[in-house]
């Protein structure tokens, strides 16, 4: 007889700070968390109180929103990955934020976030991010300019929204002439897959 | 000599699986935390509307203070977003479609003429009338040309600018 192994997580013994200038927001992700069974969870309202909290709070990973002031979500990342007093540069770091645009991810990987995640959010993709952190750990790049997890790059063609993507996306949809239309969401934004490629997973 | 380094930093989230390959997806935990989301949609749309009266202050004071809308723009940019980012979660997905326009649409502005501040009382209005009639998700035919009306008023505002 075989027994059938399945591999699962489990939240329970890891650390999580969530850091948000919205209380609505903090409390969301907070209850979300909770049900997934996360147990030690400590939350900040700004950049300043979450770097401070991990001096004492061993998070073994950060929620992050980005615009909040007088330091961004950017900011923190910055500070966590560089900072001489940094606690831990290697944490993982999930950004968790309402831009989408390819700009802006970009500019989150390229201050050294691990994971993306586009409000609105659900339970279940706040939960696969966990699982990529999870089952994916990436080595760390440290070079004159950058220090962060690796940001191997995938070839994702030209930004959507630009006329190059458009030309792109119509040779490549050869016969069916089958693209999508300017002002969409898939015009606009990135997909999660672009997403992820993006972040060098 | 290469600049760059490698680092193999220590997997501390190890402790968080069991078992080897990509792990399973808890279903049990995914709903039991959508149900904790849908507990929190019962206080949501009181907040929500707090943000409403946010946004509509901020609209006040662009008006009171013709010579300067940055404050104003900074506190209808946040607002405009945190609705964005929150609607869909608690079933409005429409407050997140009315939140992204009026943010994309404040985002880049450094004062609001006359016809941007009608722009943004519009949004305000469609976000009012949501709440008020309780059009859930994303409002079918009537939600898309509330939508759509207001992209028009904001290409057109965006065109005289």
């Amino acid at each position: 007889m075989t027994l059938g192994i399945t591999s699962r997580y489990m939240l329970d013994n890891i650390n999580v700070l969530v850091l948000d200038d919205n209380k609505h927001m903090r409390s969301l992700v907070q209850s979300i968390l909770h049900a997934l069974g996360v147990k030690n969870i400590r939350d900040a309202s700004d950049a300043a109180e979450a770097f401070k909290e991990l001096q004492h709070f061993h998070a073994d990973v950060i929620i992050c929103d980005w615009h909040m002031e007088p330091l961004d979500g950017l900011d923190f990342v910055r500070l966590v990955r560089t900072a001489k007093d940094s606690p831990n540069p290697y944490v993982p770091i999930i950004m968790l934020t309402g831009y989408t645009e390819y700009r802006r991810v970009v500019e989150a990987r390229d201050a050294g976030v691990n994971e993306f995640l586009a409000k609105p959010i659900s339970a279940k993709a706040l939960y696969q991010r966990f699982a990529a952190i999870i089952d994916t750990p990436r080595p760390f790049i440290r070079t004159k300019t950058y220090f962060g997890p690796d940001r191997r790059r995938q070839n994702l063609g030209p930004p959507r929204g630009t006329a190059e993507r458009r030309k792109s996306e119509l040779e490549k949809a050869g016969d069916s002439g089958v693209v999508a239309p300017p002002g969409t969401d898939a015009a606009d934004g990135l997909s999660q897959q672009e997403v992820e490629a993006l972040l060098g997973k | 000599m290469s600049d760059s380094q490698i680092i193999h930093a220590p997997h501390t989230l190890k402790k968080a699986k069991m078992g080897s390959g990509p792990g399973k997806l808890d279903t049990k935990a995914i709903a039991c935390a959508e149900s904790a989301v849908k507990e929190m949609a019962k206080d949501y749309t009181q907040w929500a509307q707090e943000d409403v009266s946010s946004l509509d202050a901020a609209l006040g004071e662009a008006r009171a203070r013709p010579d300067d809308h940055a404050q104003a723009i900074r506190t209808l940019f946040r607002v405009a977003l945190d609705m964005k980012g929150q609607g869909t979660s608690f079933g409005y997905r429409l407050i997140t479609e009315v939140g992204d326009s009026l943010a994309s649409f404040v985002e880049e502005r450094k004062s609001l003429s006359p016809f941007d501040q009608e722009v943004v009382a519009s949004h305000i209005s469609a976000m009012r009338a949501v709440f008020s009639e309780a059009v859930r998700d994303d409002g079918g035919d009537t939600g898309r040309a509330l939508v759509e009306g207001l992209h028009r008023l904001v290409e057109k505002a965006v065109a005289q600018s």
